[in-house]
């Protein structure tokens, strides 16, 4: 297990976090550029000397502030992998892979890495005659190799095309499955924060904030900062008006909505945030179910733009000064024939609503929608 | 206004090339048999010596001092590149006259070595110094470049794949700065083999003891002009090669040569 710890300074940039990784775990790092997650990285693998804190792996210090503790880079057998594969160009594939194995008896299990990533051909090129992917792949196996007791990966994929970057994905699923490495993963992806993770956290100018299953980070953020890095694109303000066992009634932009329970008291304000894709289309002649009746609205598509699978609407809520930004997939689109100007039936749905928790600490949350 | 490029480029190598030219239309005969007078022997010798003897301690210096210059941070660094850049516009003959009133007799650091018994202007010692304060920077310069062309992020996944740093070294930061390392080393080396006016200042003339090639040529030119012809005619030859092995060895790398 991972035991981290650590405080950074860079003049004004504050760097302080504290968490702990479990065997075997994928823990994805969401975050904007400049947030501090490639420092932590560095950190983590010995690159960069923490200001103070301790890093601890399985009982074992690599770092510690006092006394003094500060295992180096190669006695630490952590694996890095970057945006850049970092292949050494003097070096044949084959070369790079062994590079960190030390002794000849490794034979079999260089070939093995190389098959799973699905390389083996590419043993006798150089760096600069094979693809980026392939490249990436190279690293990863050239990691793997040395028996990483972690394996951090810096936004691995980010410089590769769609394609490969969905491919090496899957490979690095596959890895961890097959060799049982820890990884920390950083990303500023949000598909990829979610489809790689095991746990999520969401960092932001140097401070974690909030760790958790993904589908906590995801579906539960706790504050509406990591409710618009998870997607949440609609946040609304509102006020507590009522108070029963299966839920808040909560009045925010001249509308009252269901949600799920949450610790508050009546009268209190709170925010709510709302997935574009958690928004429901209703047909007009539709007879509403139990579980959607709760919070249906009729409003005016007034934008619409179009994706290669979804297309994003803006709703303006009938009467209503509301505007919420919905995502449906292109084949609804085309069947209801919806368009810029139309009227429709959406739901809210209840279970889908997020309670982020009372609206003092938000200063910044507009109603409606936060970013579009 | 192409062609008169073209004619001030043809002017240029006309005037680089015509006396190597002439040098080859010259009296082989003699040439080829003044290569056998002991005073020529004598001036290869000293040259090879003391330039070996050099290139070893610049290199030995050298090459740590560059990697000081290339990848550290510190207070005085500038100046100290400036130190480095010096010797490189200083006039040789200013050079050798500097090394002379500071290691010579009653130098701020020959006055030390004296009282320790060590007498440093004059001797094959006096050469070397001559020839490693003129060409030292050359090599520091080059090797400079060559190790910060070097990734930052190779040296560094070098290292999370378990090399201390001196494994780095030898085994990512070497081959991929070699080229310009060799090159630099090798341009060194020439300038050493060139170096007149340093070590006529500061290690005198004496045939036998400190008189290498090109001293060797001003002195018998003043008696015996085929002689010089035959003492410039190694060294030109000697460049000559220099400037292949560059060539030849610019763009491969560590393991095909």
């Amino acid at each position: 297990m991972l035991r981290v710890n650590v405080r950074k300074n860079w003049g004004d940039f504050k760097l302080q976090v504290d968490f702990n990784q479990q065997q075997g775990e994928l823990l994805t790092i969401l975050g904007p550029s400049g947030c501090g997650k490639s420092t932590l990285l560095n950190l983590i693998a010995g690159v960069v000397e923490p200001d103070g804190g301790e890093i601890e792996y399985d009982g074992k210090l690599l770092y510690n502030e006092y006394p003094k503790i500060n295992v180096p880079v190669y006695k630490r057998k952590i694996g890095y992998i970057q945006q850049k594969s970092n292949l050494f160009p003097h070096l044949t594939v084959m070369q790079n892979i062994a590079y960190g194995v030390k002794g000849s008896a490794a034979k079999a299990e260089i070939k093995k890495v190389m098959d799973v990533l699905g390389i083996g051909f590419l043993a006798d090129k150089r760096p600069s005659e094979i693809s980026g992917g392939q490249q990436q792949r190279v690293s990863l196996a050239r990691a793997v190799m040395i028996k990483p007791r972690i394996l951090l990966l810096d936004e691995p994929f980010s410089a590769l095309d769609n394609f490969r970057r969905l491919r090496l994905r899957e490979t690095l699923l596959d890895i961890k499955k097959k060799f049982q490495i820890p990884m920390i993963f950083v990303t500023h992806d949000l598909e990829e924060a979610y489809q790689l993770g095991d746990r999520v956290a969401v960092m932001n100018r140097g401070l974690f904030l909030q760790i958790g299953s993904k589908d906590e980070v995801f579906r539960q953020p706790v504050n509406t900062d990591v409710a618009r890095f998870v997607g949440m694109k609609n946040i609304l303000r509102g006020k507590v008006t009522g108070l029963s066992a299966n839920g808040l009634a909560v009045q925010a932009a001249g509308i009252t909505l269901k949600t799920p329970l949450h610790n508050c008291s009546c009268g209190q304000k709170v925010t709510l945030g709302i997935r574009p894709e958690d928004i429901m289309f209703v047909k007009e002649d539709k007879v509403v179910g139990e579980q959607i009746k709760d919070n249906i609205f009729s409003a005016c598509v007034i934008e619409r733009s179009s994706g290669t699978q979804n297309c994003k609407l803006i709703l303006q809520l009938i009467d209503k000064k509301l505007k919420l930004e919905m995502l449906l997939p292109n084949h609804v689109i085309e069947k209801y024939n919806i368009d810029i100007g139309r009227k429709i039936r959406v739901s809210l749905k209840k279970s889908c609503i997020a309670v982020l928790g009372s609206g003092n600490s938000d200063t910044t949350v507009n109603e409606g929608m936060a970013v579009i | 206004m192409k062609w008169l490029m073209y004619f001030c480029c043809a002017v240029c190598a006309f005037f680089l090339i015509s006396p190597l030219v002439a040098l080859l239309l010259g009296p082989w005969f003699q040439v080829v048999a003044a290569l056998g007078d002991p005073v020529v022997v004598q001036a290869l010798i000293t040259s090879l010596k003391s330039t070996a003897v050099s290139l070893v301690i610049i290199i030995l210096f050298g090459l740590p001092a560059s990697y000081v210059m290339a990848r550290y941070q510190f207070p005085g660094k500038g100046f100290l590149d400036t130190v480095f850049e010096l010797p490189l516009v200083l006039p040789p003959a200013v050079a050798g006259l500097l090394l002379l009133i500071t290691f010579g007799r009653n130098g701020p650091l020959g006055r030390y070595l004296y009282d320790l018994g060590f007498q440093i202007p004059f001797t094959l010692t006096a050469v070397v110094m001559a020839q490693i304060f003129v060409a030292a920077p050359i090599f520091i310069k080059s090797a400079r470049n060559g190790l910060q062309g070097v990734d930052r992020d190779l040296e560094i996944t070098a290292a999370t794949l378990g090399d201390t740093p001196w494994q780095t070294f030898w085994k990512v930061t070497l081959p991929l700065s070699w080229n310009t390392l060799l090159s630099g080393a090798i341009l060194a080396w020439a300038r050493a083999l060139a170096e007149f006016g340093a070590t006529i200042m500061f290690a005198g003339n004496l045939p036998g003891k400190t008189q290498t090639l090109p001293l060797a040529i001003y002195t018998a030119m003043e008696k015996d002009l085929d002689l010089s012809l035959a003492i410039a005619v190694i060294l030109v030859l000697v460049s000559f090669s220099v400037l292949t092995i560059l060539k030849l060895s610019a763009g491969k790398g560590w393991r095909e040569l």
